[in-house]
């Protein structure tokens, strides 16, 4: 157990992989964590710099020289591009073509998932839903095997606001008439007892990695530069040993602080949140001995605007994600194990008739709140999953760490031109492209998506014996039709999702609790809600 | 305006809104001649300098691959799941009237050996260096052959040898279509397979083809598609079944210019997509 601990400390140095006790514990540390500096303040390296001065200045002194050439690079190998280079392996066509994924943290040692598993271990503070469609995505990978028993099967959602027992509560998917109407087959969700499955994110990468034929990885190896010139049909790449590839086709999985996005024409629309979010392993309260702890909460607190969520990890364990004003965090951080637990419990529990406020707003809700009270008869509470939330009992010690909230996208694009090229050549795919609030657990799953349906376009292009790889006109018009449909496909699930996320948390804040009880009986809404989110 | 420009990039409207003033000549569905085509056809085909590979009006042919390579891949493989990048290793086919090679490439690239016969030298020629400039990796498995197809048959060697005998939208330029099955049927071994996309004699294929295309839109010449020429799926089927033939599926087709794709459709009214398999023997005499 404790090579695993240390293991995962020392590989995760990103910023972003913060999934070990005191390594961070403020997101002020986070935030100024030195390679996002490094691509801030210097991009075009290999210009300005004197050491520079004896290599080519950009891609036109490169003529006559080769530098190893790829038909693929992929840059980042977090979740997303792992899972896009096993689809790759995996492919008899792609499997055949030259790929090259970059990843600038060091590689982690093997992982025994197998032996993991009759050990006692700390669980990670860093853990993510997957809907059904991943889960599937990770079954035809042939990884989930390895991941299911570490997997915690959720049954069911219950989202509340104001009152507990006036929340919405989303079961698995029943199938319904409209699943004949549907022609569509990435609309079709496998059938499956739960809703979603909570799992590490650190299992979910070793598992991938010990899939992976690493001998397409380099590891601890940063892209510095990226250059093209017009008309030229390849990209050409620098990295951070200073040596050159080239390139047919880019892939940015580089997270939400992409070097690749930054490096092309594709814009970036981004907006603090002034959110930051707390993670963290509870032990929580049990119902009865038969409680199995399948249920995943969330609460809009309507009085401090917090979000909290509550996602079940084992019999007695879960994790949670706590959103909060920004201005907070560093109190919140500090305080003690045991406030600790009594904020998260005030979050669970406390009414908010308490802090009843007299804004017209909240004088306006509360009217239709009781006036809807008397049209629906009550009788929700015989459909909640439990009678009363989960009581927190105790944190891990040292578990705690937070992140700045940020919503970022490149949508409706995700392909683009590299800077100073005059061709399509790089796709976004992920966190780079699109990066959301944590709340509805969806920014893992959307990556997913991108990762599969980018594949499956590939695949289908070299399966009807297309040359999308070569240094000529028609194969570069080839490639832009594929990823031109790939980014089609994308958007008619990214942005329903990113506007649904993004209007959540003032929905539930502002509507008035009885209309959440109203929409709880709508069954077949419910339903098709649940199919969308656990779609591709 | 940008984004306007850029969604009409993507979604493939600028051809559109661009070709009518560049095709004139450079277009034409690839013709290929038989004795029984009009003789200036296949003149007028080779002075028009094609560009088969990037020009603007021969999109939706190259597009069509989308629909007719899987088709016919699958139908030789007998739709079992691909295992490796060249599923089509030991088998042959032959593009009859193969243009400039726009369906031979794909499939010498899943590793079929490929035979392209077109009437037209120029097409030929066209293809020919397609070939050797950018897919020269294909040379050892793809060969063109400037040939019309009773031609070709006139030489035995050639008899009972290919897997797939392939007429991509060919058929609406023939004048003797029972002539043109026989070869065909000569070439295939038995059990093989003889695949054909063309257009129906439909209202709604004269509109969309003849009117709007050539007449309307002038995105094609005026007089490549010939309604009397133009055969709908059950002649067909009965053309073929009497030349020891059994029809395996008949399927429709749909071009969605916008997105320039094609589909699968239930709609055979326009173009449509017939695959039939050569008799063991020649029992099938029907009267
Ligand atoms: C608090 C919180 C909770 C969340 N909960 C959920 C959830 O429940 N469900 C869910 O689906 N999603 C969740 N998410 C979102 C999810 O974590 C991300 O969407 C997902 O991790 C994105 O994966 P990615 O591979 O695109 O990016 P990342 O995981 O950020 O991976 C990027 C990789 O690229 C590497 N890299 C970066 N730059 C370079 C470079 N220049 N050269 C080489 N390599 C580089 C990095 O080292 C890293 O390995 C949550 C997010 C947060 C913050």
């Amino acid at each position: 157990m404790l090579s695993f601990l240390r293991a995962s400390s020392r590989a995760n140095l990103s910023p972003y992989h913060v999934v070990i006790r005191t390594l961070i514990t403020t997101e002020n540390i986070v935030e100024s964590a030195p390679e996002k500096k490094l691509y801030k303040k210097d991009p075009p390296v290999s210009s300005s710099e004197p050491s520079d001065s004896a290599l080519p200045a950009s891609g036109m002194s490169t003529f006559g020289e080769q530098f190893p050439h790829y038909d693929i690079v992929i840059n980042g190998g977090g979740i997303v591009g792992l899972s896009f280079l096993l689809y790759l392996q995996q492919s008899p066509f792609l499997s055949d073509r030259k790929i090259l994924l970059l990843e600038s943290q060091k590689d982690r040692p093997p992982v025994n998932l197998g032996e993991l598993i009759n050990q006692e271990r700390l669980l990670s503070n860093r853990v993510s839903s997957l809907t059904l469609a991943s889960k599937q995505f990770f079954n035809n990978l042939d990884v989930w095997s390895n991941l299911e028993p570490y997997a915690k099967p959720t049954r069911s959602m219950h989202v509340w606001s104001t009152k507990y027992s006036k929340g919405i509560t989303f079961t698995p998917h029943r199938i319904s008439f409209v699943d004949n109407l549907i022609k569509d087959s990435r609309c079709h969700i496998p059938g499956d007892d739960n809703l979603c499955y909570i799992i590490e994110n650190d299992i979910i990468l070793a598992g991938l990695r010990n899939k992976i034929r690493s001998d397409c990885i380099r590891f601890d190896s940063k892209l510095t530069n990226v250059d093209a010139i017009p008309g030229d049909t390849t990209v050409e790449l620098t990295l951070s040993d200073e040596s050159k590839i080239t390139t047919n086709l880019l892939i940015g999985c580089d997270g939400y602080n992409s070097f690749v996005r930054q490096s092309s024409d594709i814009n970036y629309f981004d907006l603090d949140l002034s959110q930051s979010a707390i993670v963290g392993t509870v032990q929580i309260s049990k119902e009865s001995d038969l409680d199995e702890n399948d249920v995943a909460f969330q609460r809009f607190v309507p009085h401090n605007r917090n979000v909290l969520a509550l996602l079940p990890l084992t019999q007695n364990f879960a994790s949670f994600v706590l959103s909060v004003p920004r201005n907070q965090v560093n109190g919140l951080m500090e305080l003690s194990d045991e406030a600790f637990v009594n904020l998260l419990n005030e979050n669970l529990f406390l009414d908010a008739n308490v802090s009843k406020n007299q804004s017209m707003l909240s004088f306006v809700t509360n009217t239709c709140d009781s006036l809807l009270e008397k049209i629906i008869p009550s009788d929700a509470a015989s459909s909640l999953p439990r009678i009363n939330p989960p009581q927190v009992i105790s944190i891990e010690p040292e578990s705690r760490a937070s992140f700045p909230l940020k919503f970022g996208t490149t949508l409706p694009w995700m392909v683009g031109t590299v800077k100073g090229g005059d061709k399509q050549k790089c796709i976004l795919i992920g966190d780079s492209a699109h990066r959301v609030h944590p709340l509805a657990g969806q920014g893992l799953n959307l990556g997913l998506g991108d990762a599969e349906i980018l594949g499956q376009y590939l695949d289908e292009a070299l399966s009807n014996g297309q040359d999308i790889f070569s240094d000529n006109e028609t194969s570069q018009e080839q490639l832009n039709q594929v990823l031109y449909n790939v980014e089609r496909q994308r958007q008619f699930k990214l942005i329903p999702m990113m506007t649904a996320i993004h209007t959540m948390q003032d929905l539930f804040t502002y509507l008035p609790s009885n209309v959440f009880t109203a929409f709880n009986k709508l069954n077949f809404v419910k339903n098709e809600i649940v199919r969308f989110a656990n779609s591709r | 305006m940008v984004i306007l420009m850029r969604f009409a990039v993507r979604s493939n409207l600028l051809p559109w809104l661009l070709s009518s003033h560049q095709t004139n000549k450079s277009l034409t569905v690839g013709v290929r001649n038989l004795s029984t085509v009009l003789p200036d056809e296949v003149s007028f085909y080779n002075n028009a300098g094609f560009d088969w590979w990037s020009g603007i009006s021969m999109k939706p042919l190259r597009a069509l691959n989308q629909l007719r390579v899987p088709l016919i891949r699958d139908t030789l493989t007998g739709g079992r799941k691909l295992t490796t990048s060249k599923p089509l290793n030991g088998y042959s086919c032959i593009d009859v009237g193969c243009g400039g090679g726009l369906l031979c490439e794909p499939l010498a690239r899943l590793g079929a050996s490929v035979t392209g016969i077109d009437p037209s030298q120029s097409s030929i020629q066209a293809a020919e260096e397609h070939r050797d400039w950018f897919s020269s990796s294909l040379s050892e498995n793809l060969n063109y052959k400037m040939t019309s197809i009773e031609d070709f048959v006139v030489n035995e060697s050639h008899h009972n040898q290919f897997d797939a005998v392939v007429a991509s939208e060919v058929l609406e330029h023939v004048q003797d279509l029972d002539l043109f099955i026989k070869c065909c049927e000569k070439l295939i071994k038995p059990g093989g397979n003889l695949i054909v996309t063309t257009i129906n004699q439909t209202l709604a294929a004269y509109i969309i083809d003849i009117l709007i295309a050539e007449k309307v839109l002038g995105l094609i010449p005026q007089g490549t598609h010939q309604y009397e020429l133009f055969i709908s799926p059950t002649s067909l089927q009965k053309l073929v079944e009497h030349n020891n033939f059994t029809v395996r599926s008949i399927q429709g087709m749909m071009y969605n210019p916008l997105s320039s794709r094609w589909s699968w459709s239930k709609c055979t009214a326009n173009n449509y997509a017939m695959v039939a398999v050569k008799d063991a023997k020649e029992t099938k005499q029907n009267s």
